[in-house]
């Protein structure tokens, strides 16, 4: 197996749905995004780049027509660099990573670009551009549960892992104060690429087209004024006695990341510095309609495959899908709060489907290199029922 | 060619008609209804284009809102710049029919008048202080465009000395326009010329506010709180001086007050809290320093009750309680000797609960024999108000009718208080009031004129009493008026004329004079429901129509109809006999195709509620003319059913001719909205809201004038004959099948687990899928109109079948009101 270190990457702010990129298309997004991580990379010849791996969950509509060769070419690569669009819904991004990792360590390729992107803004229903559900699903017994929403999967794990709406609502609280704090103090600069966005309009007289030219800096997600007391007035979304709330859930949210993977010999020969790798990879299948609870299988599984434990890790990428599953998880494997999204999670930031996990593994490799920490772990749930962990080690 | 002649001498008949051309030729073309109607009245005055409304609160904002809704531009000022229309869109019941409607309306402050230059109409509605009203008035003379119309929302301050304000050029184009709340619905508004006010001004807006804006008016005297409100709260003050010295509740009060006589529910004092204890104040003072020399002036004081009421801020609704006050779930009412909320005793005396069941027409005269206390407090309260009412019949306002007319309209009572005293023998009544004065019961001593026992009925086919001229005097002749059809009439008035095509129990077909060839089908019976015999009949009388008629309209008194017959249904349950429920469905789904695909054009003119099977006959119509308050819905899940009269093949059809259009669109994104406002058997709002639901089409009539919808139908079905109607023909859909009811299905899955439906709405809302989306068949499959009705009605017998719809249907019947089970 050849060793694969990761040596770039950068993410978009995140941006609300219907928000900043409501205009914008996620195939120029990630081209952006795309561009800019290879700009990274000192000496690369675009014409190395052996694959573009990009993660997307709704891989159709505007991310339709194989969205990662469409990015490939608009971020100006060679014609001859190939795309790849790939889903595993919520962990598509990390998927990415780690199909980008397998390829070199086998010795396919030399460099891949892996990355996400998701435009919620693009999605008319959660359940795509084109709702088709699968007439079998009432047929079969039980099998109704593969169509419950996801706030609905929630509401189960909250009733079964005992997780009331007050601990939910402090944990979105928490998540808020967290990403608000880490703004403050100017921790994202490193992992954030700013995108120049323009809108067009006509003018006030009406006589032409004018262009307004916007910077997006920062993520649109974080609630300054946002209060136990304001949580608390929200009426819950999918239950009528329930305790799923849109405050104590994940925003939706535009986003798109990307990162550079190259071999060992490939390292050596463009002489960059890296600044981490993919220690190991696992996704683990739960039930559909507990799926939040993916991470307490996946992430012990990831961990025995590097071979470490949980001590080892300092900081952990826990997607917050619901604050109730992110409290299961957290509750059940024991993990240490303090190292949990120390700079806010999905609750305050969003959660750009697709997007996510490439996001996530963005935001935990410069926060290691910061804070001169050595191992860390990405994790979400994947609706359908399913886990993904990555354990990520910096260099 | 023949067609083409009609048409020339149709407008041909106009032009002479115009011209004053030989009688003939407009004989010749005798059933055009246009013949009967001047198109344009005046030309001195324009249809206001932008309106300003001047002050912000309940009244100005709400008025504002109206004009909004007829899309027009709506400048609306406040001292500061105003903020209303969220508050707007979140009042219920709603002023502006949608967000869509709030964007005509921009807000201005008072310092920024420039903008007042634009407006053809401005009304005032500030604060009630003449003062204050003056010095508004010298501030914007200067701002106003020549021709424009001025007017003041004043409640019963007086026209004539607002006017002498104001410039010699405004004087003529001022006058008092009042408005009642809440203003969108309810219809009456009161014309108050000032002595200045040009004659001609007032005519065109009565046209303006009756034709265009759907509302009803009176023209009243310059007199302290004009008509509507003058008489109404003498009502109300008579009312609580009575309930002070009988020592009756409140709340029995308004039990005995309300529906019980005709009048809206919240009757006395509920109404009070509805408008306002400050509001009422006002009105009160209004008539203790203007009305100084009315012999019931001792009773324009308020009790000490209402003044701690007022003075201790409990001013009704809008300040959390007044008389009553909602604490919980329970609403509470004030006791009057302790001063504390109390749970409310509505307790009846025997002789009142006979008298609730007494459909006799002297029952009135039975109530001043009795020795029944609360009988007594009613006669009371009636005799008082005659009283008042038959002495200041000559200063109050030109008529007899304007009265009855103006309560009726402004404060929704069932019947004017002249129709009362008609009904139940003026001169009988009179008697006892006599009586009552001489042994000093009456409030006031004022002696009853003469003419009360002269004149056995104030209304009559001769015209309205005018109490000065002494005369009966005609209804105003206006020729807006000549539109509003077999408008209802008071009592003791004329009907209209009209000729029976054919006619049984439950039905009536019949021409009208003024389009002799276009029949009108009325269904007969409380709410107009559709029970076998109805259906039966509707069909028969459209099958007549086909062959006599050169169209027909659907016309009956709102509301259009309440759906099918409940009572029949559960009839036909209770029997075991699914057999024949099947059917009487089958037999809704024949109607609703015979009017659907007949020969000629037939068009429904609705008002207020269309649901259910009422809904679905709608739908088959060739054209709806709708008034804007009309409340249509498929609403058959509130009672555990599905629309098997053909409404959920509209519904599919719908969809399928847009997918015909537009092969790539998502059709169940079109469906799915359909599908969830039918299982949750929602209502529209109004009219405008029904084309928004899919329930009416965008190419439908919408009026705002209720009283217009039969006139505009008789039009529409008529042109619809004239321009070469040709009969629809089946046609084939194609459904969303399997894939449109799984996608539901996994809306109802996630509803159903969220504990937001119970088991059995779930087995609705699947059934309301599958009939919506075709049957049980591959998506996109292409099949007939008779498949779907099939499908419609096999889901329906199936729902019916069940004891959960059982039990819905039963206690729907019992309550009015849906069971959740």
């Amino acid at each position: 197996m050849n060793n694969v270190y990761i040596v770039a990457a950068s993410r978009l702010p995140i941006g609300k749905r219907f928000g900043a990129y409501k205009n914008i298309r996620p195939d120029s997004m990630l081209a952006s995004i795309i561009k800019d991580v290879v700009g990274k990379v000192n000496n690369l010849d675009t014409k190395l780049i052996e694959d573009v791996i990009i993660g997307c969950a709704m891989p159709e509509g505007e991310q339709g027509l194989n969205i990662g060769r469409m990015s490939a070419l608009l971020a100006g690569l060679p014609y001859m660099v190939p795309g790849i669009t790939i889903n595993r819904f919520c962990a598509s991004g990390l998927q990415a990573v780690a199909n980008a990792h397998a390829a070199i360590a086998a010795g396919l390729n030399q460099v891949v670009i892996a990355g996400g992107v998701e435009s919620m803004s693009c999605m008319p229903s959660m359940m795509g551009n084109s709702m088709r559900v699968n007439p079998d699903f009432f047929v079969h017994n039980n099998a109704d549960t593969y169509t419950y929403a996801m706030g609905t999967t929630a509401e189960i794990v909250a009733e079964k892992w005992k997780i009331t709406r007050d601990m939910q609502d402090e944990f979105a609280l928490k998540s808020h104060k967290k990403a608000i704090a880490a703004l403050e103090n100017n921790l994202l600069q490193d992992e954030i690429t700013p995108l120049t966005i323009n809108n067009y309009i006509p003018t006030a007289d009406l006589t032409s087209v004018q262009t307004i030219t916007k910077e997006i800096k920062l993520d649109e997600g974080p609630r300054i004024d946002t209060s136990i007391e304001k949580l608390l007035e929200l009426k819950p979304v999918f239950s009528a006695k329930g305790s799923v709330t849109a405050g104590n859930s994940s925003q939706m949210s535009d986003g798109a990341a990307a990162l550079v993977l190259v071999s060992e010999e490939m390292l050596k020969k463009l002489n960059c510095k890296p600044i981490g790798r993919l220690l190991s990879y696992s996704v683990a299948g739960v039930e559909p309609e507990i799926m939040g609870i993916g991470p307490i299988e996946a992430l012990p599984m990831a961990l025995k495959k590097a071979g470490l434990q949980l001590k080892d890790l300092s900081w952990i990428e826990l997607n917050e899908a619901f604050a109730s599953q992110a409290l299961a998880i957290i509750n059940t494997l024991g993990l240490d709060e303090k190292i949990v999204n120390p700079l806010g999670g999905a609750i305050a930031l969003g959660h750009p489907l697709g997007a996510t996990g490439a996001i996530k593994a963005c935001t935990l490799l410069h926060n290691l290199k910061r804070n001169k920490a050595k191992y860390g772990a990405v994790t979400m749930c994947i609706g359908g029922g399913m886990g993904a962990a990555g354990i990520f080690e910096a260099l | 060619m023949a067609l083409k002649n009609n048409l020339v001498i149709s407008i041909g008949a106009y032009i002479n008609r115009k011209l004053n051309k030989p009688k003939d030729i407009i004989e010749k073309a005798g059933e055009s209804i246009f013949n009967n109607i001047e198109i344009k009245t005046n030309t001195q005055f324009n249809i206001p284009k932008v309106v300003a409304v001047i002050g912000s609160g309940v009244m100005g904002s709400q008025i504002a809102a109206i004009f909004a809704n007829m899309n027009l531009t709506v400048l609306l000022y406040d001292i500061k710049q105003p903020n209303v229309k969220k508050i707007l869109l979140k009042t219920e019941p709603a002023p502006l029919l949608s967000s869509l409607h709030a964007d005509n309306i921009t807000e201005y402050s008072l310092d920024n008048l420039e903008s007042l230059k634009l407006a053809d109409l401005v009304i005032e509605a500030i604060v009630e202080d003449l003062e204050i009203k003056k010095q508004l008035y010298s501030k914007i003379a200067n701002y106003l465009k020549a021709d424009v119309i001025l007017a003041s929302n004043t409640s019963g301050l007086s026209i004539n000395s607002l006017a002498n304000v104001l410039p010699t050029h405004l004087k003529e184009k001022f006058l008092g326009m009042h408005f009642f709340n809440p203003p969108r619905y309810m219809k009456l508004v009161e014309l108050i010329p000032s002595s200045f006010t040009n004659a001609n001004l007032l005519k065109f807006l009565e046209t303006y506010l009756t034709h265009n804006v759907g509302k009803n008016v009176v023209i009243a005297l310059d007199t302290p709180n004009f008509v509507a409100n003058r008489l109404g709260v003498v009502s109300m003050l008579i009312t609580i001086y009575h309930t002070l010295a009988f020592k009756l509740s409140f709340e029995v009060v308004d039990e005995l007050t309300g529906m019980l006589v005709g009048r809206p529910k919240s009757a006395t004092y509920g109404t009070l809290d509805l408008v306002g204890l400050d509001v009422f104040a006002h009105t009160v003072t209004t008539m203790k320093n203007n009305l100084p020399n009315d012999p019931w002036h001792k009773l324009f004081v308020l009790p000490s009750f209402l003044q701690n009421l007022i003075n201790n801020k409990m001013l009704g609704r809008k300040t959390g309680g007044g008389i009553y006050k909602k604490v919980g779930k329970d609403i509470l009412v004030l006791n009057i000797d302790s001063g504390e909320y109390t749970k409310q005793n509505k307790q009846l005396s025997p002789f009142m609960q006979e008298f609730v069941k007494d459909k006799s027409e002297d029952k009135w005269l039975k109530l001043y024999t009795s020795k029944d206390p609360q009988a007594q407090f009613l006669w009371s309260i009636f005799r008082d108000m005659w009283h008042y009412g038959l002495f200041h019949l000559d200063n109050m306002a030109h008529n007899a009718k304007d009265v009855d007319q103006a309560i009726k309209w402004g404060f929704g009572w069932y019947m004017g208080p002249f129709e009362m005293w008609n009904k139940a023998g003026g001169k009988m009544l009179a008697m006892g009031i006599i009586n009552d004065n001489k042994e000093g019961k009456t409030i006031a001593k004022a002696r009853l004129p003469d003419w009360v026992f002269t004149t056995p009925s104030l209304h009559t086919s001769m015209g309205s009493f005018n109490a000065k001229k002494l005369i009966m005097e005609k209804a105003n002749s206006l020729p807006v008026y000549s539109k509003q059809l077999l408008s209802e009439k008071l009592i003791g008035e004329a009907k209209d004329y009209s000729t029976i095509v054919w006619e049984n129990e439950s039905v009536k077909l019949f021409t009208l004079p003024q389009v002799p060839d276009v029949g009108v089908l009325s269904i007969k019976g409380i709410y107009h429901t559709l029970g076998f015999k109805e259906i039966e009949s509707i069909m028969e009388a459209t099958k007549i129509a086909e062959t006599k008629l050169a169209a027909m309209v659907i016309w009956h008194p709102a509301p259009f109809s309440l759906g099918a017959n409940l009572k029949e249904v559960l009839l036909g349950i209770k029997d075991k006999q699914l057999s024949n429920a099947e059917t009487v469905i089958k037999n809704f789904q024949t109607a609703t195709r015979l009017i659907k695909y007949a020969k000629i054009p037939i068009v429904a003119a609705c008002e207020g509620l269309a649901l259910g099977g009422g809904c679905e006959f709608l739908l088959a119509c060739s054209h709806r003319v709708l008034a804007q308050e009309s409340y249509i819905g498929l609403v058959e899940a509130g009672v555990g059913l599905l629309p098997a009269g053909g409404g959920s093949y509209e519904m599919a059809l719908y969809v399928s001719n847009l997918l015909e259009e537009n092969p790539t669109l998502d059709g169940w994104s079109i469906m799915q909205p359909i599908f969830e406002r039918i299982a949750m058997a929602k209502v529209s709002k109004s009219a405008f809201n029904a084309q928004q639901m899919r329930y009416a089409a965008f190419s439908d009539t919408i009026l705002f004038q209720a009283k217009e919808i039969l006139f505009a139908a008789l039009v529409q079905a008529k042109s619809m004959a004239l321009s070469g109607y040709t009969p629809k023909k089946t046609k084939p859909v194609k459904v969303l099948g399997r894939m449109g009811i799984a996608n539901a299905e996994a809306i109802l899955v996630n509803l159903k687990k969220g504990n937001f439906i119970s088991e059995h709405d779930y087995k609705v809302g699947r059934s309301v899928a599958v009939a919506l989306c075709g049957g049980e068949i591959d998506f996109g499959t292409i099949v007939s109109e008779e498949w779907v009705l099939n499908v419609e009605r096999s889901y329906f017998i199936d729902l019916l079948n069940t004891e959960k719809t059982l039990q819905r249907i039963k206690h729907t019947m019992e309550t009015g009101k849906p069971l959740r089970n």
